[in-house]
């Protein structure tokens, strides 16, 4: 049963990390966040540190070592 | 001269690793090839990472950011950062498991046992090396446009290419995978560290980050945001984030050091760190490119290739901005000997089948391929992001079969040949326009006929090729 739910929070966390790459809905934003970090740069570290959070979980509850 | 020190010294350190790696070796092919199959965390992190970084996020990307802005940050490295590490799952991990079982040394050769098929076996070779000979021109010319640069033109280019291939093939053919892979620790925190550090003393140089970014803003504020153009658009962006994040994989020279891992845990500590490691690189990457159209503004086409290196004779301290050099030599270096590597392994392994002395026939072919490498980067005009692109767009053709390959037990040797012709003959038609893309990139239409076509050949074909030891 807790496998099947990790394997389920894998698989929704990768598909909802993927539709957040594919953000056509934002187009082109000229603001700055603390005045010196293009907003569409800061989106895409935001993004990346939440790849880094996924794959944490992904590599220690999915990824078994004997596999 | 602070430049040839640099260099001088960069270039004692990685023929004294290479030398010294080889003294533990035990001359086997497999410890030739693959390092005995025992690369640990950390050195497996080091010589992915300093391979699949290269003269491309070095030079090509500050080069192509310096035109596009930060959206070449946006459509390469977040998805790359969770695509590469599931790859590794996906693909790296049970091939190299399957590596092991069939006694397999290199990619090609582990396809070409899994599913029994020498046909197979050389047609991976052929596309293989179709595409890495193009991605190694890249590497060189990256090395070559950056000495011309950093040295005012002093040195020509084919000087700086020459130099480069020489002292790449220098350590590899001496020390094989355990040499190259010990030169990439050091090579990857070499390039990693410069990078973050140039970064952040570029900012100061040029009044603090706020100034800097203020600067672009004034010169053209549509580099701080998504541009116009077909790699931006959604079809583009979504064709792209595909072959960008599965053409990693598809480089023979980092499946194969994947076979050389010593352990699963190995490939899963790799798999955690890959992505910070490749925030830290590519932030500065894309930022030196931007900021750069600022502070040299007028660099026409592949002319922006040279922004790096214009960017650190200009706004880094004399002694720090020499290393840049050498930073940009260890990330071309640290793929190079890779490359280098596997090639050879192949045409020894896939093409010769073993000959007696494989290890000594590996390193002639290493000097060959270089030759044929060096020529190439003096008499190829494209820019380095273009040659690039060209060649990542053809791995993208291999993922299917690298896939199914490891993870199918039902799929054959017929249905993966089919997958690789069908797939490189849509990328090629698409490529020249001669079929409609209807808004996609033609790498991604070449990615989803292979998928189909190893699928329904191996139907037609079920149960005339899979090898059950591969799986057992």
């Amino acid at each position: 049963m807790v496998r099947r739910v990790e394997l389920a929070v894998a698989w929704i966390g990768a598909i909802v990390l993927f539709a957040l790459h594919l953000d056509f809905w934002r187009g082109p934003r000229p603001e700055l966040v603390f005045g010196f970090v293009p907003e569409e740069l800061m989106y895409r570290v935001v993004w990346m540190l939440g790849a880094v959070a996924y794959l944490w979980f992904f590599t220690a509850r999915v990824w078994r070592g004997d596999e | 001269m602070t430049i040839a020190i640099a260099l001088a010294l960069y270039v004692a350190l990685v023929v004294g690793i290479g030398v010294a790696s080889n003294r533990k070796g035990d001359a086997s092919p497999e410890d030739y090839f693959l390092a005995g199959r025992g690369l640990g965390s950390l050195v497996l992190f080091m010589a992915l990472f300093g391979t699949n970084a290269t003269a491309f996020v070095l030079v090509g990307i500050p080069g192509r950011a310096y035109h596009d802005g930060v959206a070449v940050f946006g459509v390469n490295a977040p998805i790359i950062a969770l695509g590469i590490p599931l790859c590794f799952w996906l693909i790296g991990s049970p091939a190299r498991r399957m590596a092991m079982r069939l006694g397999a040394l290199t990619p090609a050769e582990l396809y070409r046992k899994r599913f029994d098929s020498r046909a197979l076996g050389l047609l991976l070779f052929a596309v293989y090396a179709l595409y890495t000979i193009p991605y190694m021109v890249t590497a060189v010319k990256g090395a070559a446009v950056t000495l011309t640069g950093v040295t005012d033109g002093a040195v020509p280019q084919w000087v700086g290419g020459l130099a480069v291939m020489s002292v790449a093939l220098l350590y590899t053919t001496v020390g094989g995978m355990r040499a190259t892979a010990w030169t990439n620790v050091f090579q990857g925190s070499l390039f990693l560290v410069f990078m973050v550090v140039a970064f952040v003393l570029m900012a100061r140089s040029l009044g603090g980050f706020e100034a800097a970014t203020a600067a672009v803003a004034a010169h053209d504020p549509s580099l701080l945001q998504i541009k116009d153009g077909p790699l931006y658009t959604p079809g583009g962006w979504t064709s792209w984030s595909f072959a960008i994040t599965l053409t990693v994989i598809g480089f023979p020279h980092m499946l194969v050091r994947l076979m050389a891992g010593k352990s699963e845990d190995a490939l899963r500590t790799v798999s955690r760190y890959y992505p910070i490691a490749l925030l830290l690189l590519w932030v500065p990457a894309v930022m030196i490119g931007v900021w750069g159209a600022a502070a040299f503004p007028g660099l026409e086409g592949r002319a922006s290739d040279r922004i790096f290196s214009l960017m650190s004779a200009n706004h880094l301290p004399t002694a720090f901005g020499s290393l840049g050099f050498v930073a940009v030599l260890a990330a071309v270096m640290s793929t190079l000997d890779a490359q280098i590597l596997v090639l050879s392994s192949m045409l020894v392994r896939d093409v010769l089948r073993a000959p007696k002395d494989a290890v000594r026939a590996g390193r002639w072919f290493g000097v060959a391929i270089s030759v044929v490498v060096f020529v190439l980067s003096i008499t190829w005009g494209s820019s380095v992001f273009e040659i690039a692109s060209f060649a990542f767009s053809g791995y993208v053709t291999l993922a299917p079969v690298l896939f199914l390959g490891v993870r199918w037990r039902a799929c054959t040797a017929q249905g993966a040949i089919a997958s690789i012709v069908v797939g490189n003959l849509v990328l090629a038609l698409g490529t020249a326009k001669v079929i409609p893309m209807f808004g996609f990139l033609p790498v991604f239409w070449a990615l989803v006929a292979g998928a189909i076509a190893a699928l329904a050949v191996s139907r037609v074909t079920e149960g005339r090729g899979p090898v059950d030891a591969a799986f057992s």
